[in-house]
């Protein structure tokens, strides 16, 4: 099979989705409102938070909304197919659940290209614009200059930042091959919130927590500290090799898992 | 009404729901995550001092209780109903001889009676992690019980007219995210009421938000006089006359209108 056709389906996919969504014109006006909103709480709940105190934990506002504006791309990022991907497959109602994963097996494409890809949302681009323009206030609050090579070393923490959050999500909706009722995927999205705010301002343990465990440090911290330079080269790297171990279980979870599938119905 | 058909609901989901305890208490979990990030980064920012009358001690309180409000007051079937109404699968409940709203209820309480108590233990280790001191009014508690009570039907009762739209929008859940966003902000979670710019302050005390989570949350506090009690419940009241109200017109006409296709 040649690369082209990946691409192709890709292609597919995303107009399928464009063509899902658009029918709904009020729910299309609401999703710009909700946008518009939820950067409304961001910012407000920054602005608060400052308003009241100079620094918290030795982080500025503007890094802190640096911070928040790198978090939202990398969740519209996620947005756009990995998470509806996911859900599709091992969520609620998923195909794991009500057996339609039957017809998933049946179809002649690599499984794992197949289920990570297949289902996009177009909402998430309003965030992305919205998150860019973040990023962009705060680096000029900060006065930071923006050179060439800090935009590369930036992508790739992106690069890094979402393929571990790809590995993990994978892991997770896996776990539905073997204990069918159990959502973790749903608190996934929860326990990334811990990322609007930089995780120094967080008491120790918890720093620990997120850093090792749940490891939203790599995912949306490191990112931020590129771009505030302050990250060292060192972490950059460990969150390459954390990357790619992640990848390579969760591929292999996921490929074992499939033999674990049983159909539930015909 | 079909009080009966009501009790045999509920009783019916409890049992359903209780054998998925795990799959509920994972979700109560993710649903308390956000507040206490919201603990973690107001206990660090009051270290430097009191902001907007709220100690170190008053903040983790305030977000603790909060916690429990949230769980108790959260609803689930709005999301539910709205994607009923969507594809379709409405037609069975609107066949059966009790009215419409009795399926969500069954669902509201038989979700709360699981969730609770699993919230509550959670709730207690977390204050004795954090060494929080406690000090309890009989009187401060039982207006906070009945500020609680408001708060569940106001949020319930807003959040189920929405999904109703979908009779008439066929999708409702962009602007049942909208909903919850403001409730987000306009509730306390993002901060206590009483640290926002006084503005927003006043305005927070007129919409319907203030009352579903953080009434109750400041009056088991005791952060409120006798005056600030007796307006809450008024204005909380009369958001819940007006969308009752509505709720029952957007059934009536919203099922008029309603058509399906297929069984």
């Amino acid at each position: 099979m040649s690369i082209m056709r990946y691409f192709r389906l890709i292609g597919m996919f995303i107009r399928a989705a464009i063509q899902n969504e658009t029918a709904y014109r009020l729910n299309v006006v609401m999703r710009l409102l909700g946008t518009g909103l939820s950067l409304a709480g961001g910012i407000g709940g920054i602005a608060i938070l400052f308003h009241n105190s100079g620094s918290v934990n030795g982080w500025e506002e503007a890094e802190t909304l640096a911070v928040l504006g790198v978090y939202m791309l990398v969740l519209s990022l996620n947005g756009l197919f990995v998470s509806p991907s996911m859900h599709k497959l091992g969520g609620m109602g998923g195909e794991i659940e009500t057996g339609t994963f039957d017809y998933t097996l049946l179809r002649p494409v690599a499984k794992q290209f197949y289920i990570s890809v297949r289902e996009w949302s177009v909402w998430p681009l309003f965030d992305l614009a919205v998150s860019l323009g973040v990023i962009g206030v705060a680096a000029r609050r900060m006065e930071a200059e923006l050179s060439a090579s800090s935009l590369v070393l930036f992508l790739l923490s992106l690069v890094i930042a979402l393929g571990i959050l790809y590995s993990l999500m994978l892991l997770l909706s896996s776990i539905a091959f073997w204990y069918r009722g159990t959502y973790v995927l749903w608190i996934m999205g929860d326990l990334l919130q811990t990322g609007r705010y930089p995780i120094g301002i967080y008491p120790k343990p918890v720093k620990l927590l997120l850093t090792w465990v749940f490891p939203v440090g790599f995912i949306v911290s490191t990112p931020a500290e590129v771009l505030l330079r302050k990250s060292e080269p060192v972490t950059l790297l460990a969150g390459l090799i954390l990357m790619l171990i992640l990848f390579a279980l969760s591929s292999v979870f996921f490929n074992r898992s499939l033999r674990k599938y049983t159909s539930a119905s015909s | 009404m079909n009080l009966r058909g009501g009790l045999a609901l509920i009783r019916g989901q409890l049992f359903g729901y209780l054998s998925e305890k795990g799959f509920f208490w994972t979700l109560a979990l993710g649903w308390m995550t956000a507040p206490v990030i919201y603990l973690l980064v107001w206990q660090t920012a009051v270290a430097g001092g009191a902001i907007g009358g709220y100690d170190r001690n008053d903040v983790i309180l305030y977000y603790l209780c909060l916690i429990v409000v949230n769980q108790a007051t959260y609803p689930t079937t709005h999301w539910t109903t709205a994607e009923h109404i969507h594809n379709g699968t409405i037609s069975a409940q609107l066949l059966r001889p009790v009215p419409l709203i009795y399926h969500a209820l069954g669902t509201e309480f038989a979700v709360k009676i699981v969730c609770l108590p699993f919230v509550s233990a959670v709730v207690i280790l977390l204050g004795m992690g954090f060494k929080v001191r406690l000090t309890l009014e009989a009187e401060g508690l039982m207006i906070a019980a009945a500020a609680l009570v408001f708060a569940a039907v106001l949020r319930f009762l807003l959040a189920y007219a929405i999904s109703l739209l979908a009779f008439w929008t066929q999708q409702s859940n962009a602007l049942l995210q909208v909903n919850d966003t403001l409730v987000f902000l306009l509730a306390g979670q993002v901060a206590p009421l009483a640290m926002f710019p006084d503005e927003l302050h006043k305005l927070a005390l007129l919409l319907p938000y203030r009352y579903v989570v953080s009434f109750p949350v400041e009056a088991a506090l005791g952060k409120l006089s006798a005056a600030e009690i007796g307006s809450g419940f008024a204005i909380s009241g009369g958001w819940i006359l007006g969308l009752a109200l509505l709720t029952g017109l957007l059934t009536g006409r919203g099922t008029k209108k309603y058509t399906s296709v297929g069984g």
